[in-house]
């Protein structure tokens, strides 16, 4: 990641505008590696200002997929904390900026759920899923949503 | 004799200057990783962030 990713001009830009980014040695002995139950690097987590953790991912990822994949963690981030206006819009970013990341069908699906959470509405749930369906066939979150009839 | 001394001021602003942008000309931005959790947590609560920590093992 520090050869390849984090030099890339669009991460650090997108890094800086988002986060307050924090890098723990695993040969530190920080007890921190035993809080978040990082037994592999890298361990990529966001964590709200109080150090609870929303989001995580483990692996190299290129620049092309990094971004993606942190915006889907903001987007979730927000899911969880039940700001569905806030998270449909990070979610749908993904999908619309990314769309051949493979954050773009998770995303997808999650912008689905945020839909219909924040106002019950079964039918952006399904109109939302459908496009995994047809834009994401070969994806597992095609096969997540096989059972929504077109 | 004001006039000579004007003109060597703006000559050096100008060359000072000039150095000054021709020696950060190569240099980009990059991430300044925190490297201690609560000067992230109290940075990231001042400024409403999220935190990024990453687990990273050197070359």
């Amino acid at each position: 990641m520090g050869t390849v990713t984090y030099p890339d001009a669009a991460v650090v830009d997108f890094i800086n505008k988002n986060f307050i980014p924090l890098q723990i040695n695993v040969q530190s002995g920080s007890d921190l590696l035993g809080k978040y139950r990082a037994f592999w690097t890298p361990t990529i987590l966001i964590l709200d200002s109080q150090g609870a953790e929303y989001y995580r991912f483990n692996g190299f990822l290129p620049p092309d997929e990094f971004i993606p994949q942190l915006q889907l963690g903001l987007g979730m981030m927000s899911l969880e904390r039940q700001d569905y206006k806030t998270a449909s819009s990070k979610l749908k970013l993904v999908v619309d900026k990314y769309p051949r990341s493979n954050a773009a069908p998770e995303a997808q699906y999650w912008f689905g759920v945020s839909e219909y959470k924040a106002a019950h509405n079964v039918d952006a749930l399904l109109s939302a899923w459908r496009k995994i369906k047809k834009d994401y066939p070969n994806s597992i979150w095609a096969k997540k949503v096989s059972f929504v009839k077109e | 004799m004001l006039k000579y001394g004007l003109l060597c001021f703006v000559i050096s602003a100008v060359l000072i200057t000039t150095a000054f942008a021709a020696g950060t000309q190569g240099e980009s931005p990059t991430i300044v990783w925190e490297k201690i959790f609560d000067d992230a947590t109290t940075k990231a609560k001042n400024a409403e962030m999220p935190i990024l920590l990453d687990f990273f093992s050197p070359a």
